[in-house]
């Protein structure tokens, strides 16, 4: 409570400041308007009208930057809707480092310990609800970065969110959006080109209570660079984090099992047209709320894929992922990937295993422009979520026209089973884009998954599809606005390293996203 | 229904009633305001300053906008090896990038990939055989700044530093749009190559 008040105190002073200076400031305003009209098939009503607004503002000097961000949701349904000012800060920067107070986006080390963030563009809806929101996981309180010569400082104390609830629901059971207290920093040093060292330490006291201590040691270095050979590249990047109540025995590198630890590490190499990159992990208890450990699983853009990638279970899971790509200039390139993963959801049972290899194979020569293809096959399982066997294959392809114009499809197939059940998944899109005007696509699924069976139907092979449609244009370069019309399915998606769930929607949605 | 949620109920309401005002409002019918002389409408219309940012590339290099735009125009591009249309605009970006570095354009790709996907930025590079510096923005604090909702977000500022064309997504066919908003920027320049919508590969 008292720091919060300090927080407060701090702020108001810097507006203080500010205030002198706002006269010259430059301001930015950005609103996403997203309105849905529509619901999830089988619920009620169908004719749910949804609106959901963000808007951020920001004006700024060379020296202070200052902001706010302000939510709205409301449905026909009137579950939870609100309207508030979710973000408010205050920002000084110059040279030799920043201070911010208020909301901030920050991490420490590669995310081990902590990382506040947010996935911009995407709008969540509250589980069994309809009430929607910005994915946001920021930390409110203080950020102060510093760096001299070598040597660079971060401090940073605050609440964190866990940005997974809408401020409606929350408000409507008392339960704050940011809670419980973090504190933490790191110190590193870059005594070479290219080279740092650094340490980061976090004091963790959730709502809950329990207060724990973690740090983390982390190590940078590309030695084909210290050597300065510039043909090739190594980068090599090490970082182990631990977790106690007690440092009494700090040496240790395993602290037992009743403690957090976490160890990342990661190598690659980049010499002429090849490219490869190694990763592996060991992660026990590292599900903190407030961290994001590196999950070392391929994030895909292809939409079959995409929903059905494997999620890192950081309370215990340790593995590897392995890439080499190899580009042949004037005809494609070639990538190849490996992950694997172990670990338990539960101590007492059996470990799983989660293991994917992906090929691709990207097809543009230089003297045919009409030809740019991508082929692609992808081999997992993934036994955290009980699917024993998964194959997907696919096809896209973009073909230029005249005029700015282009017409892009694709074509995929999945074959899975899961718990026993053995199913297959299409999934195709056909887009044509115009570079000044916008694009117009459809879009298709189908799907024998039992357990995606349409409401009442009771088929012994169920076979369910989705049809959709979606017009997009930009206006003046400060409007873009979209239109979907059809069925969107329900399910697992992946943006920016965070997946989350998409509620299903049959029925109309309208985005704007507006820049001044 | 305890209190709080009836109050978010009552201005939900309110917000639901004032909603077809907000659209009126954001419709692009009212985009050529900035026609007025009111001071606080010409704040928003007019091309605002950047704001201003450090950052460090892939390479090692530590840069500032001051030091990016010394040379003439910035090409400010966000992007991630998960997104699709960027393996498209990508090498296009790069093509670009080759026929206006002489005329004092610097490009600079801003990866927005996270702790999980940061490894394997160098590999993509090299596989679409790009050469323009890139950074990594691993706080976020480079998407806030520019207000970037999408990849590809395509940004160009100019050597007074004032943003002058601002495009998310990709809309295929070459990036002429950018091209434009260049040669806006630049002196004319009969030696200027012409507009390419191929690919560097």
């Amino acid at each position: 409570m008292i720091r919060r008040r300090g927080v407060r105190l701090v702020f108001l002073s810097c507006a203080l400041a500010w205030a002198p200076v706002a006269a010259r400031a430059q301001v930015s305003v950005q609103d996403l308007l997203d309105v849905q009209f529509g619901n999830a098939p089988g619920q009620d009503p169908s004719n749910l009208i949804a609106a959901y607004n963000r808007t951020d503002v920001a004006a700024y000097t060379d020296l202070l930057r200052v902001g706010a961000q302000f939510q709205f949701d409301h449905n026909s349904a009137n579950e939870y809707p609100y309207a508030l000012f979710t973000q408010r800060w205050l920002e000084l920067s110059g040279e030799r480092g920043r201070l911010r107070v208020g909301n901030t986006y920050t991490i420490l080390g590669r995310g081990l310990l902590q990382r506040s963030f947010q996935v911009p563009g995407v709008v969540l809806t509250q589980n069994g609800t309809a009430s929607r929101f910005g994915f946001s996981r920021d930390l409110d309180g203080v950020l102060l970065e510093g760096r001299a010569g070598l040597v660079s400082v971060r401090g940073m104390s605050g609440q964190p969110t866990a940005g997974d609830i809408s401020p409606g629901f929350a408000q409507s059971i008392g339960l704050p959006l940011h809670a419980g207290d973090l504190t933490g920093g790191q110190l590193t040093v870059g005594p070479w080109h290219g080279t740092s060292l650094g340490a980061a330490t976090m004091r963790l006291s959730p709502p809950s209570g329990g207060t724990r201590e973690f740090a983390s040691g982390f190590a940078e270095m590309d030695p084909l660079a210290l050597a300065r050979m510039t043909a090739a590249s190594i980068p090599l990047y090490v970082e182990y984090a631990l977790g106690r109540s007690s440092w009494d025995d700090w040496w240790r590198f395993h602290a037992g099992d009743d403690h957090s630890q976490g160890f990342y590490a990661s190598t690659g190499l980049v010499w002429g047209p090849l490219g490869f990159s190694g990763e592996w992990k060991d992660y026990h208890a590292m599900q903190l709320g407030v961290n994001d450990p590196p999950s070392l699983v391929r994030e895909q853009s292809y939409t079959l894929l995409n929903r059905t990638t494997h999620v890192l279970n950081a309370r215990d899971e340790r593995g590897y992922q392995f890439e080499g790509t190899w580009r042949q200039a004037g005809l494609g390139d070639l990538t190849l990937n490996r992950s694997h993963g172990d670990g338990h959801l539960v101590a007492s049972q059996p470990a799983r295993r989660f293991d994917e290899r992906f090929a691709e194979l990207h097809v543009a020569p230089g003297r045919w422009p009409w030809l740019d293809a991508t082929v692609f096959a992808d081999r997992a399982r993934d036994l955290f979520v009980g699917a024993e066997r998964r194959e997907t294959y696919g096809v896209s392809s973009r073909v230029p026209m005249p005029h700015g114009t282009s017409a892009e499809f694709d074509l995929e197939h999945q074959s899975s089973s899961v718990f026993g059940a053995a199913f297959v998944e299409q999934a195709a899109a056909l887009t044509l884009r115009h570079s000044r005007w916008g694009s117009a696509g459809v879009n298709f699924q189908s799907s024998t998954d039992p357990a995606e069976a349409r409401p009442g139907d009771t088929s012994v092979t169920p076979r369910r599809t989705w049809w959709g449609g979606t017009v997009g244009a930009t206006i003046e370069h400060r409007y873009e606005a979209s239109l979907f019309v059809g069925q969107r399915r329900q399910g697992l998606a992946c943006t920016a390293g965070t997946c989350y769930t998409v509620e299903a929607l049959e029925g109309v949605a309208f985005r704007l996203l507006t820049r001044f | 229904m305890d209190e709080a949620h009836r109050e978010a109920a009552l201005i939900g309401r309110r917000l639901w009633v004032a909603l077809p005002i907000l659209l009126a409002l954001a419709s692009p019918l009212t985009a050529h305001a900035g026609d007025t002389a009111d001071p606080v409408v010409r704040v928003l219309t007019e091309p605002r300053q950047a704001p201003n940012f450090r950052l460090r590339t892939l390479g090692g290099m530590t840069l500032d906008l001051a030091s990016l735009t010394a040379r003439g125009p910035l090409v400010l591009d966000f992007w991630a090896t998960w997104c699709k249309p960027c393996v498209t605009s990508l090498p296009e970006l790069e093509s670009l990038w080759g026929r206006y570095a002489g005329r004092g354009v610097t490009v600079l790709g801003v990866s927005i990939d996270g702790p999980r996907n940061v490894s394997r930025v160098r590999p993509f590079l090299n596989k679409l055989g790009l050469t323009f510096p890139v950074a990594i923005d691993d706080d976020g604090a480079m998407q806030e700044r520019f207000q970037v909702v999408a990849v590809p977000t395509t940004i160009v500022i100019g050597a007074d530093r004032r943003i002058r064309f601002v495009r998310a997504g990709y809309g295929g066919g070459g990036l002429g749009e950018v091209e434009d908003a260049l040669r806006a920027l630049l002196p004319a320049d009969s030696s200027a190559a012409p507009a390419d919508s191929g690919t560097a590969r």
